[in-house]
């Protein structure tokens, strides 16, 4: 096991490498000029001016190795537009996008399960019809539009959440539904279709036929077979929830690392979206190497492979 | 001893997942902070105002032209002279002004008493530093100026400026009432872009997740104009339509860009209203006159005779527009109509197509244009609609639509494409931040060099009698700009604000500031 995880880290930092270089380049090719943007129409010397207190004026090797050596220093660099390090940056706007993927996910992850088991359970009949119907309905609607919709509804009609801003959990509910629906309705799809061949499999056949209570057979080894492509759907869909999120909180205008990425890429503040972007390579890559380790304990098949716990 | 390595790494994996972030105390006060400024204030206290551009963080007012920084500007810093409801000068913190016999030195009385935020007393000296700092060459508000000034503190409370050209500003009263003024220390010190330090009636508490956070400040000198609230959120929320939700949920008492579509939403609830300003900002077509073509002037000219301007104000604008029928918007202090502007002919576009050699458009090439989405409202709807205006005509086009950052790049890049649309907020009030701007070799978006124009602007930028100078304007520089047609004007803007209906005292100014500190909620 512990050979798999330094393997995982160690093929981790090649892809945080990689993907640090593939940002700073694409950042700096793509059109827009941060000095400009910061500056709006003043005149040529003062862009100059800006560009130089940027370090934009060197060449754009002198600026990547710069780059990393600060990195190895733990400098993520500087923010211009906010007037500050990028690390206080991020660490001033993570807690509310915490807050909402800490609502969003378990409630994505327990309601899919529910609706998916359920779905299973009652093939083809009107319980299993209204919840693939509704998965559907969940990931085929667009975020704005549901975002709009609660907003109208939930905030403006009734009033019972904020629509805005982040003031604790209560602004985050909003935002956490519009990010946990689809994802609710991939989950579920997902679950029933892994548990319908579970369910067909021999092993739980065989466990009925030995008077296996039904509700035991389902939880205990249906479902628990279904676990390990469940957690890989789960890893896949956080790097979606990841996207969804700059485009929720944009609507939102809710203040945490989706708006503050969307906002630095406008700006073309560059430093802070390279801190973002690294940032959340390091996250990819540490739940991906948890949901491995994971599978170490739910699949004595993979355990045995790996040279056990 | 494997496994418990093992379990350590997943542990410390999971410890960097959720604690590696490493958020302080002081910033989760921020986020929270929602209502009131420093968490101190309540929802009764607290105004809230949702802008609808992005703040950059360089506070120093002279490093930037960005709008949202210079609305908040307007209520942290405080002007040199202030403007009455009428357009009259009136003092501020200086208590008089006048000029000396040479004519274009100017006198400045310092008001006592007044104090900046961090407690220091403005003196002389403070306004002196100011007028250099402000003009310097890297200043991004030098252009406004005309020129460099320099400064002569005589005593305590009195200051004189002058230009370097050493000939009469004809805006120099209205930089003054426009400019910022600021604190001879900061100034020193280099301090100016990590905080605002001002003598306006709101201080600047601090800038955290897109909003600004201001507190009144009690030692404001003009008690009677004080901040009626005591906290003030100026929080950035791009989204037209959240906007407009929290304005109805009473999160928000103030919105700012209200879409066209979102009035009759405002009108059917009872809670919230809106009102409309014509302001100081115009939207272009900017011709790159030294791009291919676009150097030809009745090419240029067929182009403006072919855009349909009245179908966008009225049409894609929904009437929230006025048809531009000069080089300054209708409520700048310079408007006159500009005789002989095109207006939309398409004969007229296509014989002149065809002067210029290019009968029906052949032998034309295809003409890039460049428009931004996401900034101004509508311009993908306008610019689409021109496109189909010049392919009438047959002109083809090639339209590019960028968003914000690509776009603005674009637009002072010479040779980025052949025409680009526009609009420009007159922030300081004057003409000559339009004019000067626009229309001095070479423009600042066009890159036209007409030295007959450049010799009328330093005539007009330097008549100090209004009537004089609008006479010279009109008369001497719009024909010139009608016949070379280097940008052509196509609307000013009305800007649609909402409001809470227990809102008072909201008054906005052309240039689009409001000041906050009149503000209050019954």
């Amino acid at each position: 096991m512990l050979t798999t995880i330094i393997k995982r880290l160690l093929q981790g930092l090649l892809v945080i490498v990689i993907v640090m270089v593939v940002t700073f380049v694409l950042l700096r090719l793509i059109p827009g000029d941060p000095a400009r943007t910061m500056a709006g129409s003043a005149g040529q010397e003062v862009i100059d001016s800006i560009r130089e207190e940027m370090g934009l004026n060197d060449p754009i090797p002198i600026q990547f190795v710069n780059y990393i050596k600060n990195i190895f220093r733990g400098d993520l660099g500087y923010s211009y537009f906010n007037r500050s390090d990028v690390a206080s940056v991020i660490a001033g706007s993570y807690k509310a996008t915490l807050v909402m993927f800490a609502l969003a996910l378990p409630s994505a992850i327990i309601l899919g399960l529910i609706l998916g088991i359920l779905a299973a359970v009652f093939q083809n009949k009107w319980p299993d019809k209204l919840i693939s119907s509704l998965s559907v309905l969940f990931q085929s609607m667009p975020n704005y539009w549901v975002a709009i919709m609660l907003i109208q509804i939930v905030s403006v009609r009734f009033n019972l959440l904020p629509s805005t801003g982040y003031s604790g959990v209560k602004s985050a509910i909003l935002p956490a539904i519009v990010l946990g629906l689809p994802v609710t309705g991939t989950f579920a799809r997902n679950v029933r279709v892994n548990m319908l061949g579970s369910m067909q499999q021999n092993f739980a056949k065989a466990a009925r036929a030995r008077g296996v209570p039904r509700f035991k057979v389902l939880i205990g080894y249906s479902f628990r077979n279904i676990l390990v492509p469940f957690l890989t759907l789960v890893g896949s869909q956080l790097g979606f929830m990841v996207g969804n999120c700059l485009l929720i909180e944009n609507i939102f205008g809710y203040p945490g690392i989706g708006l503050q990425t969307l906002n630095a890429i406008l700006r073309r503040d560059y430093y802070l979206v390279q801190g973002l972007v690294v940032m959340f390579s390091i996250i990819f890559i540490l739940i991906n190497t948890l949901i491995d380790i994971s599978y170490l304990y739910l699949d004595p098949r993979i355990r045995k492979a790996q040279g056990g716990l | 001893m494997k496994r418990k390595l093992a379990l350590m790494l997943v542990l410390m994996m999971l410890v960097t997942l959720f604690g590696g972030c490493g958020g302080n105390e002081e910033s989760d006060d921020g986020t929270q902070a929602s209502q009131g400024a420093e968490g101190g204030g309540s929802d009764s206290d607290t105004l809230v105002i949702l802008s609808s551009g992005a703040f950059q963080g360089a506070w120093d007012p002279t490093g930037n032209t960005i709008l949202s920084n210079k609305h908040l500007e307007w209520n942290v810093f405080d002007r040199a002279i202030h403007k009455d409801a009428d357009g009259n000068y009136i003092p501020g913190v200086c208590e008089s002004w006048e000029y000396q016999e040479d004519g274009y030195t100017l006198r400045l009385k310092v008001r006592e008493g007044v104090k900046f935020h961090d407690g220091s007393d403005l003196t002389a000296e403070d306004v002196a530093a100011t007028v250099e700092w402000t003009t310097r060459p890297e200043s991004a508000r030098v252009s406004d100026w005309g020129c460099q000034f320099q400064a002569n503190v005589i005593d305590e409370y009195t200051v004189d400026i002058w230009p370097e050209t050493e000939t009469p500003v004809a805006n120099l009263i209205d930089m003054l009432a426009a400019d910022a003024i600021l604190s001879a220390d900061d100034i020193e010190n280099g301090t100016l872009d990590t905080t605002m330090n001002g003598c306006g009636p709101y201080k600047f508490v601090k800038y955290e997740n897109e909003c600004c956070y201001l507190e009144a400040f009690e030692d404001y000198w003009d008690t009677e104009n004080a901040a009626k609230m005591q906290y003030c959120e100026y929080r950035y929320v791009s989204e037209p339509a959240t906007r407009l939700a929290a304005l109805q949920t009473g999160e928000a008492h103030l919105i700012e860009r209200v879409d066209i579509e979102q009035v009759a939403q405002i009108e059917a609830d009872d809670s919230i209203d809106y009102t409309t300003v014509d302001v100081d900002e115009q939207k272009y077509m900017i011709f790159k006159c030294t791009q291919d073509v676009m150097q030809e002037e009745l090419v240029r000219q067929a182009i403006s005779y072919a855009i349909d301007r009245e179908t966008i104000v009225n049409d894609i604008m929904g009437g929230y527009a006025v048809l531009a029928d000069s080089y300054v918007s209708h409520v700048n202090n310079m408007y006159a109509p500009a005789e002989g502007m095109p207006t939309y002919d398409p004969e007229r576009a296509a014989e002149l197509l065809a002067e210029a050699g290019y009968p029906g458009g052949e032998g034309l090439p295809t003409i890039t244009y460049v428009t931004s989405t996401g900034f101004y409202p509508k311009t993908r709807e306008y610019a689409e609609y021109i496109v189909s205006n010049l392919n009438d005509i047959g002109i083809d086009v090639e339209l590019t639509v960028m968003e914000s950052a690509a776009w603005e790049t674009a637009l002072y890049e010479e040779d980025s494409c052949m025409m680009i649309d526009t609009g420009w907020m007159n922030v300081g009030g004057d003409a000559n931040f339009i004019l000067g701007s626009h229309y001095r070799s070479p423009g600042r978006c066009n890159f036209s060099s007409y030295p007959e124009i450049d010799a009328v602007l330093d005539k007009e930028s330097s008549l100090t009698d209004p009537a004089e100078r609008l006479e010279c304007i009109q008369n001497e520089l719009y024909p010139l700009l009608v016949e070379t047609n280097t940008n052509m004007p196509l609307f000013d803007s009305v800007l649609i604000y909402g409001y809470v209906n227990n809102l008072e005292g909201l008054e906005i100014l052309s240039t689009s500031n409001i000041n906050f500190a009149q503000l209050s909620l019954n």
